[in-house]
């Protein structure tokens, strides 16, 4: 039986009319007409500056835009052709457009990037969204250079960000892959990375393309899948990232996130299980520092969410989690808000044993993911609530904090873990 | 006996560049000459060349490989007599082969009888033939040239106690165009030469006759007024005679020696050489059709030069700094090979002695809009000699044979004018015409038939290009048409193998005939037009509407 095939005849095409090369530079997009140009051409000047003898390709996968995105990009990418560069190039530089696979869906997006890499035999791979509208020039250098001048196979970024920006990395993910894989890689779901061609080799032939790690955030796949198979990794630091409002989105970020996160823990659950050392992640770039752009968060709305949603799913909490912890929640849902406080030791033991019962399917895994997010708004809430005044050094304290309270109850997330081997719960 | 005048000759020329010292040597004195040359008319014939290119032959110190003339109405000694000339300029006539030599205007030997009468007395009438100055600080926008060895454009002069300008090697005083009689001197040189029956010049250094303050010295309005003057008279007095520009500018710069068709017949596109092997090495077309679309249109009466070697070293000023920086890390990583802004180089050890790159740049030679020039040797692959000293290294004996001297000579081998290459790759014992000759799969015997087909139709010389643009950028594919004739050209510049998909819309229905075996291909369709390229390799398709 014929594997299917992703790649459509006309991306195909102009794949070979691009042949063999040295880097590619991929910018998915979804419906982002408004930023995609500048952003290409903030690429196109960093890779001219930066790389003028490698062979480039700038590559854009569009998710299925409705708002003319891959017109308005066809359109621009015509001009600059006609058009001389201010910047002096030896090569031409391709811009090339496709749809992506999997029905746009941001999996298909990287599984089409790295698909191209892989084809065309890339040393390396930058991942810069169109719809990052602060991206530079300097963005290019800065996400390749760890991987063609010093051999890394993957590069996180690191941003300045608000204090209260990205409170899913510093809340979950950042501690958890610090906590289990002695990675401290700062942010597992960025819109920015980059990688090797071996990587990008190893990862095109992972099965996982239409399950649930995979679809849970394929930025964050491909971070474990680099860490977790001995793939040297680092970050570097791109600057300011400025504050996206994901409203509405929260719950589906957050449910792609966690199924994406558990179901990793299950494939790479022999090697977390054992002791990891917390190695230093090289990290280039300056010292960064949380941003001071100010953001407007409804923190209270996040209580009430959390008290409404507690007290909903307090039959099924009490399925998920142990006595103790299921107590100790129903306790804070009955808090007022000057008592609120969901403790770093708390948050922790929750994330476990939600794991936990990930892993020994308590129930419907959707419906156990989608039951987290009440608790996390508890969680949003009470960090922002206390570090309102708090300066950078404090909040770096905080988390720091954070991350050893996951350090130090992984032998609880083992032990809850291993319960369905002992086929007792 | 002089050659029939055919309208726009040049146009339809195949130029074989030499100099006669290297090529053939008659008398044993271990230095090619005239009669030498004579001899070996027939090989060049028998290739296919129909015009030859002679590098100066007149009497010098040989300071500058003989562009530093002492002497420009007698033949160098060494090389023969002004008899040895006529005899061989019939000889090539009776062949077809048209003759173009060097006038070499900018400058003299200092050994020449004008500049030792100019600078022996302030008061001397050929005092101002040459340009001369108190102090060295005049013309100072002026750049040097030879860089290697010029700290300045201003040499004193001990005997008359004073500087003079000179844009090449010291010992090569500039003559002063400012000066009516040198301009008339300079005819009088031209037409003792006409008077032989030479059917062309080859201007050297034409863009820096004319100095003035304030300005770069090159190119001026008064230059080329000067070259327009020259070539009234020429037509007037010899009609159907060639004059070529030696002028190493931008396309835009050098369209100007065209004037409105009435100032030179040809000039060389400096550019674009460069550029060739640049696309080569990037493996992009990129390089040749940008330096191609910036070449502005020239009078229909005029026509490019364009060569992959020569005499001097590779180029590399009419390029930018990092297209220089590019070339010398890819072609002359070893600083023994760099010389001035160059690469001294000869064609074969460029390209490292590949079959198929040495094939596709000539067939790029042959197939892009252009009188081509090709420089002795070029043809058999013949290798360099770096460590001659200056661009020596590419002037080396012809390689006739695999035994003595490579038959170049019978002289002792240390008396030769230049140690023969020996090495075991392009030693003439590997690399020579006698073996090739005998070969049907030989380089030498490839360039011949390469010739003849590019010769069977005359779009190649007159025709115009325009450029497809498939979307591997590793292909470059030109549309050449002439009268009602169309040839498709299709190169691969790619190490690799590639799949092209042409846009051949307009000649549907046509059908391309591959014009070295005659080869019918598929019917030009609506669709695109694919054809699979091995690495290197090049497609000459005539369109045929049958």
């Amino acid at each position: 039986m014929s594997e299917e095939t992703f790649l459509s005849d006309d991306f195909l095409r102009q794949l070979i009319g691009v042949g063999d090369l040295d880097l590619v530079v991929g910018v998915p997009s979804y419906n982002d007409a408004k930023t995609i140009v500048s952003v290409l051409r903030a690429v196109e000047e960093g890779v001219l500056r930066n790389f003028r003898r490698e062979r480039v390709v700038l590559l854009n996968v569009d998710g299925g835009s409705g708002d003319g995105t891959q017109e308005v990009l066809l359109e621009a990418s015509s001009l600059a052709k006609s058009n001389e560069s201010a910047f002096e190039s030896l090569r031409t530089v391709r811009w090339i457009t496709t749809q992506a696979a999997h029905n746009g869906s941001p999996a298909g997006m990287l599984r089409t990037i790295l698909a191209a890499a892989d084809l065309l035999h890339a040393k390396a791979c930058a991942v810069i969204a169109a719809s990052s509208k602060n991206a530079t020039p300097a963005w290019v250098v800065t996400l390749l250079e760890p991987i063609c001048r010093d051999k890394y196979d993957f590069v996180a970024p690191v941003y300045s960000r608000h204090k209260f920006d990205g409170l899913l990395s510093k809340n979950l993910l950042y501690p958890i892959s610090r906590a289990l894989y002695g990675k401290p890689i700062r942010e597992m779901r960025a819109s920015e990375f980059a990688f090797s061609g071996s990587l990008a080799t190893h990862c095109l032939a992972q099965q996982e393309w239409q399950g649930e790690a995979f679809q849970g955030g394929a930025e964050m796949w491909m971070a474990m899948n680099a860490f977790t198979n001995s793939f040297r990794c680092c970050q570097t630091y791109l600057g300011p990232k400025p504050h996206q409002a994901s409203g509405a989105n929260v719950v589906a970020v957050v449910r792609q996130t966690v199924s994406g996160l558990f179901s990793c823990m299950e494939s790479t659950e022999s090697l977390w299980q054992a002791a990891a050392e917390n190695a230093p992640l090289h990290t280039v770039g300056p010292d960064h520092d949380f941003s001071t752009e100010a953001i407007r968060i409804d923190r209270n709305k996040f209580l009430q969410m959390f008290k409404a949603g507690a007290n909903e799913l307090s039959g099924i909490l009490e399925k998920l989690l142990a006595p103790a912890t299921h107590a100790e929640l129903m306790r804070l849902a009955g808090l007022d808000a000057a008592e609120f406080q969901f403790a770093n030791s708390l948050w922790a033991r929750v994330v476990y044993e939600f794991a936990a019962a990930y892993h020994r399917s308590v129930m419907n895994r959707e419906h156990l993911v989608q039951a987290l997010v009440p608790l996390y708004r508890g969680r949003v809430y009470s960090f922002i609530t206390k570090h309102r005044s708090s300066d950078a050094a404090a909040v770096e304290a905080d988390l720091e904090a954070l991350c050893q309270e996951f350090a130090n109850q992984k032998p609880y997330l083992v032990e809850r873990w291993n319960l369905k081997e002992e086929g007792s719960s | 006996m002089a050659l029939p005048t055919q309208a726009q000759w040049y146009k339809d020329c195949i130029i074989y560049q030499l100099h006669v010292r290297t090529y053939n040597d008659s008398n044993g004195d271990g230095i090619g000459d005239f009669r030498g040359l004579e001899q070996k008319l027939d090989y060049i014939q028998e290739l296919g060349a129909n015009a030859l290119w002679l590098l100066p032959f007149y009497p010098s110190p040989l300071k500058d490989d003989g562009y530093d003339i002492a002497d420009y109405t007698a033949v160098h000694p060494s090389y023969g007599t002004l008899d040895d000339f006529k005899s061989f300029l019939s000889a090539a006539h009776d062949r077809g082969i048209r003759v173009i030599t060097e006038l070499v205007l900018n400058h003299t030997s200092d050994q020449h009888p004008w500049f030792q009468e100019a600078r022996s007395s302030r008061e001397n009438p050929r005092r101002d033939w040459y340009v001369w100055s108190e102090k060295d600080d005049r013309y100072r926008d002026a750049r040097i040239i030879f860089t290697d060895t010029e700290l300045s454009n201003w040499a004193w002069d001990p005997v008359s106690k004073s500087y003079y300008w000179h844009r090449f090697f010291s010992h090569q005083p500039d003559l002063n165009f400012d000066n009516p009689a040198v301009r008339e001197a300079v005819w009088n040189v031209m037409k003792f030469w006409l008077e032989f029956g030479v059917d062309g010049f080859r201007l050297d250094a034409v863009p820096y006759l004319v100095e003035r303050e304030g300005t770069s010295c090159e190119n001026l309005p008064e230059t080329h007024e000067i070259l327009r003057s020259l070539r009234r008279r020429l037509d007037e007095a010899y009609p159907g005679k060639m004059l070529l520009a030696e002028a190493n500018q931008w396309p835009e710069d050098v369209c100007a020696y065209f004037g409105q068709g009435d100032e030179f017949h040809m000039a060389f596109h400096f550019p674009l050489m460069p550029r060739m092997f640049m696309a080569l090495k990037l493996e992009d077309r990129k390089p040749i059709v940008e330096i191609l679309h910036r070449t502005p249109g020239i009078p229909e009466s005029c026509q490019w030069c364009i060569f992959l070697r020569n005499h001097d070293e590779l180029t590399l000023e009419m390029v930018t700094d990092a297209e220089r920086d590019y070339m010398y890390d890819e072609y002359a990583r070893d600083r023994s090979m760099r010389l001035n802004v160059g690469i001294r180089r000869r064609l074969a050890p460029l390209l490292e002695n590949d079959r198929r790159r040495i094939e596709l740049l000539h067939g790029l030679l042959m197939s892009l809009p252009g009188t081509p020039i090709m420089y002795y040797g070029d043809e058999i692959g013949m290798g360099d000699n770096v460590y001659l000293g200056d661009r020596n290294g590419v002037r080396t004996p012809m390689q006739w044979a695999g035994y003595w001297n490579a038959g170049f000579s019978t002289a002792d081998p240390e008396r030769l004018y230049s140690p023969l290459v020996s090495n075991p790759v392009y030693g003439y014992q590997a690399i020579n015409v006698d073996s090739q000759r005998r070969s049907p799969h030989s380089l030498l015997s490839w360039t011949r038939r390469l010739i003849q087909v590019r010769k069977s139709s005359p779009v190649f010389s007159r025709g115009s290009i325009e450029f497809l643009f498939p979307t591997s950028h590793r292909v470059l594919a030109y549309v050449r048409q002439f009268e009602g004739e169309t040839v498709l050209v299709v190169n691969n510049l790619a190490n690799t193998a590639q799949a092209v998909e042409l846009d051949l819309r307009k000649y549907n229905g046509f059908i391309p005939i591959e014009m070295s075996g005659r080869t019918i291909f598929p019917r030009v369709g609506k669709l695109p037009y694919l054809l699979t390229m091995g690495p290197y390799q090049f497609y000459w398709f005539r369109l045929r509407r049958i």
